[in-house]
Parts: C-alpha cells; sequence; structure tokens
C-alpha cells in the first residue's frame, strides 16, 4: 500500500494505492495523522482510485480520519471508490458520516 | 453434494500472511470460473476472518492459523479458518456490528462483512481452546457455451 498526500488551498489530498487491509492500516493512519497535524487542513479529501482491495480495515481508517478532521473544525470527504469498496463502506453505514463520491465512468 | 477439490493451508499470524491468504483462496475459487464481484466478496471475507485471528485469537504471540477450501459439484465453495488462539466467549457479542474488542484500528464490522458477502457463515468458538469460521457460497454458472 502506498500512500501519497498534497495540500493545497486548505485542502489535503490523499490518494491511497494498492491493497488496504489491516497489515496497511497501522503505517496509513500514522502517515494521515502526521500529515492533518502538519497542514491543519480546512478539509480532507480521501482519494480511492488507486485502491486495488480493501476490507473494513478501510472502515476504520476513514472513521480515524474523520475524527480527526472534525477536531479541528474540517470536514472528511472520499472520492474515486470503486462499486465494491462502496459497499464495504455502506455495510458500516459510513455514508451517513462522510461524503462518498464513486469512480467517475469514462465514456470513450 | 459431492467435495471436487480441496486445499489446505497454514500460516503463522503475521499480518503480512492477510494478503497471501486471500490471493491463494481467490486463486483456489477461480477454478470456479467465478465473476470479478464473486471473487471479490471471498476474498474480503476471506481477509475479515484471518485479521480476526491476527488481532484477536492470538493478540499477544504469534500462532497458527489453518485455512481449509473445498469446491463442491454444485459450483459452492466452503471456506474453514482455524485458530487455537483464546478463543471467543461471546459469540453473538462478536458478531454484533461495531462491537470490538481491538483498539480504534479496528471498525468491529469483520463479521458483519462476512455475513452480507457470504451464502453462510457459521463460528464455533471455545475459550482458551480457539476459534473455527466456517463459510459458504455459492458460485453462479455462467452460460459461457462450455
Amino acid at each position: 500500500m502506498k500512500l501519497e498526500s498534497e495540500f493545497d488551498s486548505g485542502i489535503l489530498r490523499f490518494y491511497f494505492i494498492g491493497e488496504l487491509d489491516h497489515h496497511a492500516a497501522g503505517d496509513v493512519v500514522r502517515s494521515v495523522e502526521k500529515a492533518i497535524e502538519r497542514y491543519m487542513p480546512r478539509s480532507c479529501v480521501v482519494d480511492f482510485t488507486g485502491v486495488t482491495f480493501m476490507d473494513s480495515s478501510g472502515i476504520a481508517v476513514l472513521l480515524k480520519t474523520a475524527r480527526r478532521m472534525s477536531g479541528c473544525g474540517g470536514g472528511t470527504h472520499v472520492v474515486g471508490a470503486s462499486p465494491r469498496i462502496i459497499r464495504v463502506l455502506n455495510t458500516a453505514g459510513i455514508n451517513k458520516i462522510i461524503e462518498i463520491q464513486a469512480q467517475e465512468v469514462h465514456t470513450a | 453434494m459431492k467435495e471436487t477439490n480441496s486445499i489446505k493451508i497454514e500460516f503463522l499470524s503475521r499480518s503480512v500472511n492477510e494478503g497471501l491468504a486471500r490471493a491463494a483462496v481467490g486463486v483456489f475459487v477461480s477454478q470456479l470460473d467465478p465473476t470479478l464481484d464473486e471473487l471479490g466478496d471471498i476474498k474480503t471475507a476471506v481477509s475479515e476472518a484471518v485479521t480476526n485471528c491476527v488481532v484477536h485469537a492470538y493478540p499477544d504471540c504469534l500462532g497458527k492459523i489453518t485455512i481449509k477450501a473445498q469446491i463442491f459439484d454444485d459450483n459452492s465453495v466452503g471456506i474453514e479458518i482455524i485458530d487455537h488462539g483464546v478463543g471467543i466467549e461471546d459469540i453473538d457479542k462478536a458478531r454484533e456490528p461495531l462491537f470490538t474488542t481491538g483498539n480504534d484500528e479496528r471498525s468491529g464490522m469483520g463479521f458483519s462483512i462476512m455475513e452480507s458477502f457470504m451464502d453462510q457463515v457459521r463460528v464455533r468458538s471455545k475459550p482458551g481452546r480457539g476459534t473455527t469460521v466456517i463459510m459458504r457460497r455459492r458460485i453462479s454458472r455462467r452460460s459461457t457455451g462450455k
């Protein structure tokens, strides 16, 4: 699992790339928390476009991110989630806490 | 209903093996020509069950996790995930959504996801002896003219 981030105009954007499971989640949470503390963003966007697998560990990562963001008064948004990832997130009702946008469908 | 193929794999409860476990079961199940969705469901459920062993069954030590998978002639797959760890005191409580005895890196959704992604999930456990999770999933037959 690879994690990239960029900060621009008060928005902290994370790109998750690879398989997000329990093995990867610890490092991801630590990196996300460190970046939020450093930039104190107005809002945080988590881009799931590059995620090839996710189990319930991803739910815990998002809940922790949202909690940390609401601590500094900001919101958390998910973009680029595949139907499979949305299904996992919806099992936990995360869509009631965090705004989730599906992967864009590109037409030729 | 007859078993047509089976595998058994055993590995240590290191978190790095979570990926290996779901990949191995995924390759085995591929013999039934599942859709990507069916394969994803099974891999997710296996990942949840194995993570439970890593996090809860062996909280302070490494132990062995065994996976037995079977293919049946009705196009279904049976998967058992077996540990010899601490066991579960209250199985009904453990299966409740959002319940976890893990730290805040766990969501408490593992069993809920197994239940929603598989056709059948049974849990047998004895405190101090270990836990076995038995799951079943039927794979749709695709009319590919085979």
